[in-house]
């Protein structure tokens, strides 16, 4: 499948952090592609939102999923691990944000089948720039399996 | 009549034949008359005393051999002793003809005439110099044996405790009198006893043991820590017993758990302080990220739509953020240094050089700087932490160069066990009153303005250096240029 200009994509963003959210949605903003964020702040929440449970059930299957390691209650492994070991959600690329640069916690994620994990970077010119590269490697160079139905 | 030899008749050939013999048997064989006067001196008495047998025939035997120690008058007494019991055995000390003693174990007996009355004596006279000597000698090794500190006693080869010395008996607690004939068995513990039986075999079979470190019990029950030397006393080639040297190491083995421990709480209270360092910096982190990514959104979504002092402001408040971000990315650097695992291994400094200077090779093109080495060691290390040590010095050398271009030089010198690496420049140089003080975490010695940094660098070269066991110093004059020096252990 590749992204047309004019299709939406749907990118779901894990994290807890208020802040983080919103400058998501500021680098987001310049993005070429019309995108639709997403975004859940805890582990039980984000699962609810990919089995379409409850409240989500008119949710949408993400093209994208943005990952914070550090969430209350389920942390972001055990959310990966949920993602990676469901055959049908495991096809949706996740990408790892998190301000971690710790080797455990990088080799950790990888070992939990993690397409790729990327540190916050602490400046916000960097930031903007690593979400453009994610959003532009994931969503326009990449091939992504078709959508399925859930 | 004087006698001049032992040769009665030359024509009796069994009297010769005898006559012969005695003159030439290894003992000092010789003969005095009832007044004590000389009337047989054979060849043996020629060599022992030094007189020839013409030279004394004759004369008073005690003037011959008397040695002033005893007193030459007891020799006579020894005589009248003879009269009365008929023959004398033991040691005493002749004089030889040039006034030197010699030691002699002496039989004598009275000869008597066909009536029974005493007639004469004969001696046959022994010299035992080297026995007494070897008698001296063992005196001397059992003296050294029982005054020395440690504890020393001899097993049989079936672990019969066949000696024992002071030492044994104080550190032990049994006497010499208690512990003999019993087995080594019971000088250990109930859960040694197998170890007795293993050394036992193995010393028999001729090996040494040394400084074997174990426990004993002692007569009270109280355990004490020993260190074991054992070897197998070889006679003619066979194994006939052995001989324990035992030394009390209790108060040694308690000082070294005293150590332990000391050492123990020393790396768990640094493993604290490091684990606090890392989480205080990491969880810093998060907020600092919020300050400084919305001071930047607001400065660059409302540069121009506000006054200019919004716009001062906001400046100084990023410029102030982004600093704060450094140290405390540097702290986590400094932190990260020791929760890292020590993994040492050879590495070869010309390859760490090389990716330095390639790391560096913007900055040194930009500064028009040159930087250059000697060949340099391969040591024991960790490759990556080195690496930081050289990037860190290099460019603190680039950083800080007077007029001219920055010039580095990497070269390497060795000490003993020691590699010294000196990483010199020709730049500003420092004081040597802040010599001590650059190594401090943050310690600065420029404005903000003047020279970048947060002054975590040497701190970071510091540490990285003391858990390689080695040093780290400078050597510099303020506009003299700056030497730094460190040590590494030789492969």
């Amino acid at each position: 499948m590749t992204i047309l200009s004019g299709t939406p994509v749907d990118i779901l963003l894990i994290e807890d952090n208020p802040g983080d959210v919103r400058l998501m949605r500021e680098a987001l903003k310049d993005y070429r592609v019309q995108n639709k964020l997403w975004v859940v702040s805890d582990g039980l929440k984000a699962m609810a939102f990919l089995h379409k449970e409850g409240e989500f059930c008119e949710a949408p299957r993400p093209d994208l999923i943005l990952l914070d390691l550090n969430l209350p209650r389920k942390d972001g492994r055990w959310v990966l691990q949920e993602i990676k070991n469901n055959e049908s959600l495991r096809k949706i690329p996740v990408v790892i944000l998190t301000t971690s640069s710790a080797e455990a916690d990088i080799l950790k994620a990888y070992e939990l089948h993690a397409n790729c994990y990327i540190t916050k970077p602490l400046d916000l010119e960097q930031f903007i720039n690593v979400v453009m590269s994610i959003e532009g490697f994931w969503l326009t160079i990449v091939k992504l399996p078709p959508k399925e139905e859930a | 009549m004087v006698q001049t030899s032992i040769c009665f008749s030359q024509n009796d050939d069994r009297l010769s034949y005898q006559a012969y013999l005695l003159d030439h048997i290894n003992d000092a064989l010789i003969a005095c008359d009832n007044d004590l006067r000389l009337t047989a001196w054979n060849h043996a008495a020629e060599t022992t005393y030094g007189w020839e047998a013409g030279e004394v025939l004759g004369k008073p035997v005690d003037e011959v051999l008397a040695y002033p120690d005893p007193a030459p008058h007891d020799i006579r007494q020894m005589y009248d002793q003879l009269l009365a019991n008929g023959q004398f055995f033991g040691e005493m000390i002749h004089s030889r003809k040039d006034g030197t003693p010699v030691f002699i174990e002496s039989r004598t007996i009275a000869l008597k005439d066909a009536d029974g009355n005493c007639n004469g004596f004969v001696s046959v006279n022994r010299n035992i110099a080297e026995r007494i000597l070897a008698q001296q000698a063992q005196a001397q090794l059992a003296a050294i044996v029982q005054s020395s500190d440690d504890a020393i006693f001899g097993n049989s080869t079936e672990g019969l405790i066949t000696s024992w010395n002071k030492a044994a008996e104080r550190m032990y607690g049994y006497s010499e009198a208690e512990i003999l004939g019993l087995r080594s068995h019971v000088l250990a513990p109930p859960d040694r006893q197998e170890e007795v039986d293993r050394t036992l075999e193995k010393v028999n079979r001729g090996e040494s043991i040394e400084h074997f470190e174990t426990v004993r019990e002692r007569k009270d029950g109280r355990k004490i820590n020993v260190s074991l030397t054992i070897s197998p006393i070889v006679e003619e080639g066979r194994v006939t017993g052995s001989a324990v040297i035992a030394r009390d190491i209790t108060l040694q083995k308690l000082a070294e758990q005293k150590l332990l421990k000391t050492a123990e709480d020393l790396a768990r209270s640094n493993a604290e302080l490091e684990q606090f360092a890392y989480i205080a910096s990491h969880d810093l982190q998060e907020p600092l990220r919020m300050v400084t990514n919305y001071l930047q959104l607001i400065e660059r979504r409302y540069k121009n739509r506000l006054d200019a002092d919004a716009d001062d402001f906001i400046a100084f408040a990023v410029d102030g953020a982004a600093r704060m971000q450094h140290l405390i990315n540097d702290l986590l650097s400094y932190s990260r240094v020791g929760r890292r695992e020590s993994r040492f291994n050879p590495v070869d400094l010309n390859r760490v050089y090389t990716q330095v200077v390639s790391n560096l090779s913007v900055a040194i093109q930009e500064k028009k700087g040159e930087v250059t080495c000697d060949p340099l060691p391969t040591i024991l290390g960790d490759e990556l932490q080195l690496a930081q040590v050289f990037q860190n010095l290099i460019a603190n050398g680039l950083k800080f160069h007077a007029q001219d271009a920055p010039r580095v030089h990497v070269s390497a010198f060795r000490k003993g066990d020691y590699w010294t690496l000196v990483v010199k420049d020709h730049g500003i140089g420092i004081d040597p009153e802040h010599h001590e003080r650059i190594f401090g975490i943050f310690q600065r010695l420029h404005g903000v303005n003047e020279y970048p940094g947060t002054g975590i660098g040497l701190a970071i070269c510091k540490k990285i250096i003391e858990r390689h066991h080695g040093k780290i110093w400078v050597e510099s004059q303020p506009n003299d240029g700056a030497s730094f020096h460190f040590t590494l252990l030789a492969l």
